[in-house]
Order: C-alpha cells, then structure tokens, then sequence
C-alpha cells in the first residue's frame, strides 16, 4: 500500500467478518474506509455488534475473514511491534464506565500512558495532563477518585485519557449511553468543534467513528452513518440519505429521538 | 408421522469404574492444560522482562519499590513474630535436647538443614503467598473482569511488563530478604530461649556451632531458592488473575486455584533443591 490514498485513508476493512463476542453472531462483509477529514456515525440495538465493530477498527481484535487496513498497513503483514505503535495513533473511548484504572485518580489516569511512552516521572507530564482537563471541562476533578464520578463522566475521563494521546483517529464507543440530556448535548458540542478543529491548545484527531444507539442528535451534514443490524453492516451516506432510508431500525432509531 | 418424530435417546449409562477413570482423565487434562498455560505465561514473562528491559523504567521502577514496600517492608513485623514464635518452639527447644544428650556439635548442621535450608524460605514464601498472593488474583482478576488490561493495550500499555514484571522482581527480592530477617529472628530468639532455659551454652559457641555448619553454597541456595519461589507465585496468581477471561464472580474461585498450585510449585521447586543438596553432598 503505497498509492496516493494513503495520505487521506485511515482506516479500512474489505469484506471482514467480525466475531462478535456478546452474542453467536458475525458481523459479515464489512466494506468501509475511513478517510481524513471523516466523521462517522454507526448505530445499532442493543447486542447489535457495535463494540465488537468498534475494537475491530481500532486493531485490538482480529476481523476471522477479510482484509484490514491501519493507515494504510496490511495487519496480516505487518510484526507484533508495528502494529501497537500503529494502534498507538487511534484513541479509543469505551462505553459505560470508560474503563479507566480505578486504582488511580482522574490525572494519574491520564498521566500513565504518557509517562509510560515518554519514559518520565508522572509529574513531568502534569502540564499536559490539566490542559487536556481543562479542554475536557474536568480541571476540577483532577484528583477526585474514579469511584467519585458518574458514569458519564468517567467516559468523559475516558475521552481524556484518548485525546492525551493526540490520536489521529478517534473511535468513541457509545457516549450517550446513560447520560443525561446535558452531557449529551456536551459530548455532541464538544465531538462537533473536535471534528471542526474548533478546539484551541489542542491538535484535533483527523477522523472521528461514534457508535450510537439513537441517530437522533447526531444528524449533521458533514456526518457519515452506517446502520448494524442482524449481522449486517449497511452503509446509509450522509445525513440526507439516513432520513430517507426505508430500513425500519434505521427510521425507528430515528423517530425514536425525534 | 410417528417414524419422523426424532426419537429421544438416553445417554448410554456408564458404570462406575468408567465414570471414575473419566474423572480421574479429566482432573489430568487440567493439571496438564494449567502446567501448560503457567508454563507459557511465565516463558511470555521472561520475554518481556528481557526485550522491555531498560523501557518505561521511570514508571516501572516505582512500582518494584511499591510491591517491595507491599511484600516486604509491610511483612517485616510478622516475620519477627513468626521468627521468634519458631526460635522459641523449635530451635530453642532442639538446643537444649542436643545439649542435654552432649550434642552440642550439631547445633549448627540442625540450624542449617531445618532452618536456612527449609525452614526460613518456605515460611517466608508462604507469608507472602496468604498475604499478597491472593491480593494479587484478586486484584488483576477484577482489572481484567472490569476492562481494564483491554484499556491498558488500546493505550499501548504492555499488562505483561506493567503489572507481572514488576510482581515477580518485588516478590523475589521480598521474598529473599525477608528469609534473611526470619532466619536472624529465629536464631536470637532461640538464643534467649537457651538463655531463658539455663542450657549450658554460651551465645560465643551457639553462633560459632551455627557459623561452622554454614557454607558458601547455603547462601548462593538460598538466595537462588527464595528469588524462585517469589517467581513461582508471582506468576501463578499473576496467571490466574490476568492471563484468561475472567468475571468477577469467577474472582474468589481464581485465587483459591492460585493459592494451591503456588503451594504446590513451591513444594516441588523445595524438593528438587532437596535432591540437589543430597546429591552434592554425597560427592
């Protein structure tokens, strides 16, 4: 893979098949790319697959068929080293409660991955960990223990910890899961300026994959959707297409937020 | 219709004989699949010891000076309970029988053989087990139920070299240290047992008979020998904690699994240094 469209292509699968841990289910022939610049949108019920879809892209699970593409690298071909440092370049925000390290707080939970790959003690790295705090609105929980926080903010630490990283993909595993109507409108505000580049003191990830349970509030022209359901991936196009589509979960996850 | 219908079949009964020799196969084809998995978790340790060697070390490093401070420092005052508790029962007493038959001269051999030998490195090693061992199931069993070694890889965390390294080089460093502050506790205390006992023996003769029976080969052993068995159990409850999926309910049973077959490792690595010993003696 060294055409011209690596530059813009970030990620891609070409007729995967997914495993899908939660249930019996596969995910089959699975043809997606995602190009710099994107926003993407996958929505499902619940046990749909999206998790499972989710870790796939992001290179922390193996699609069983097909073929997949980490910055334009074959991971068939490429060592055990090359792909964590490619994977090392995708943020990934997990659902529920995040997964953060409940044996640390708020900024050492952030403050880990970079001390561990910069190789220098946790405080030399505080500067960074508060600024991202601060972009992230959780300046004042700094020090508070996970067990301290909600669920939706510790996804929110979640999304944190990601962008410490400076990913140039983000992968957020259903955000709005749980939250109440201002964290949505938070998590949708804030992903909208992220994708815009709108955030000052931050470098913004190039391509931005959300899975969602409601298409409702995330309808916006520049958004790309796909629809999982019965392990079968379709692609729906931009927002004007999603409201014209025929499928009925399609609609239903629609209406359901109208 | 009724030659269509499937027709449901017992399962074939199976005497008892045969059912027992089912048990007793599969009770081996699980102690073969854990030596198996222990074995490949431990060579997968040894891998990332040797090639992350030197790597993250400002973050590592600390966390070998907190399962220290865990498995050592913190154990440091009932080992001296232990070690004055054994003085007392065992070595006190066995003085005063060797000195009561005119068999002073064998202080220092019974010394050496039950104490720096066996006994210091097993009670040791079996401290640190009850009191960190099962911590540790406990504590990698729950990370790995709640997500969180799937949050360490997706941060390109290695959970082999940020959670096992640093268990099996502090377990074996406790482990080794702490032996040498039992086996100084229990000679004091055997000492003021002889003392408190009026047996005729002057503390210039109990340590010179403990001093004579000791070798430069008891050292290297023992230091080898205390540094595996805090490998052994680092990376037996390391294993039973982290290396298989796990859920939280499965936690409690993980630990008690881990518990014995630390027990039993460190049972078989005891007689094979036991063997070592008999067959270097008898050159």
């Amino acid at each position: 893979m060294t055409d011209e469209s690596d530059n813009t292509e970030l990620l891609r699968v070409d007729s995967a098949v997914i495993p899908c841990t939660t249930g019996s289910i596969q995910i089959r022939d699975v043809n997606w790319t995602l190009n710099r610049g994107e926003f993407h949108v996958i929505g499902g019920l619940n046990w749909s697959g999206k998790t499972d879809l989710l870790t796939t892209l992001a290179g922390l699970q193996r699609p069983v068929g097909g073929c997949q593409y980490l910055f334009g690298v074959d991971i068939d071909s490429a060592s055990r080293a090359e792909l964590t440092d490619l994977r090392q370049r995708i943020g990934f925000v997990f659902e529920q409660d995040g997964r953060l390290f409940t044996d640390l707080n708020v900024a050492e939970n952030l403050a880990l991955p970079l001390s561990y790959h910069r190789d220098c003690p946790p405080g030399d790295v505080m500067k960074d960990v508060l600024r991202i705090l601060r972009i992230c609105g959780l300046e004042t929980r700094a020090t508070s223990n996970i067990s301290e926080l909600s669920r939706s903010l510790r996804r929110r630490v979640g999304l944190a910890r990601a962008l410490a990283m400076e990913p140039e993909v983000l992968l957020i595993d259903t955000p709005l899961g749980n939250s109440d109507p201002v964290q949505c409108r938070w998590w949708v505000d804030f992903l909208t300026r992220l994708h815009r580049n709108k955030i000052a003191d931050m470098t913004a990830p190039s391509g931005i994959v959300v899975t969602v349970e409601d298409f409702g509030a995330w309808l916006a022209p520049e958004r790309q959707f796909a629809l999982l359901e019965n392990g079968r991936f379709h692609q729906l196009g931009d927002s004007a297409s999603l409201t014209d589509s025929t499928l009925p979960t399609a609609r239903e996850m629609l209406t359901g937020n109208a | 219709m009724d030659a269509a219908r499937p027709v449901m079949k017992a399962p074939p009964t199976r005497s008892f004989v045969g059912r027992y020799f089912d048990y007793i196969g599969h009770r081996w084809l699980a102690l073969l699949r854990t030596i198996r998995g222990v074995g490949s978790f431990a060579l997968i340790t040894l891998g990332v010891t040797v090639t992350k060697f030197g790597h993250s070390t400002r973050v590592i490093h600390p966390l070998i000076g907190s399962q220290i401070r865990r498995a050592g420092v913190r154990l440091l005052p009932m080992v001296f309970f232990l070690g004055a508790a054994l003085g007392l029962v065992i070595i006190g007493q066995t003085v005063a029988l060797l000195t009561r038959v005119g068999a002073q001269q064998y202080i220092g051999t019974v010394m050496n053989t039950v104490v720096f030998r066996e006994l210091g490195p097993l009670a040791a090693a079996m401290m640190v087990l009850g009191r960190v061992g099962t911590a540790t199931v406990v504590e990698l069993g729950t990370k790995r139920a709640q997500g969180e070694i799937d949050a360490l890889e997706a941060l390109g965390i290695d959970p082999v070299h940020y959670l096992v390294v640093p268990r099996v080089i502090g377990l074996g460093l406790s482990i080794f240290s702490l032996t040498i502050y039992l086996i100084l506790v229990v000679m004091l205390s055997g000492m003021l047992f002889a003392f408190l006992t009026d047996v005729p023996i002057s503390p210039t003769e109990y340590f010179g008979q403990i001093a004579n029976g000791l070798t430069y080969q008891d050292f290297g052993f023992l230091a080898v020998k205390t540094i595996l068995f805090g490998t052994i159990i680092a990376v037996v409850t390391c294993y039973h904690g982290l290396a298989q999926p796990i859920r939280l309910e499965q936690v409690a049973e993980a630990a008690t699994r881990a518990v014995s077959q630390s027990v039993t490792g460190c049972l078989i690595l005891d007689a094979f240094f036991i063997l070592l010993y008999v067959v270097l003696s008898a050159k």
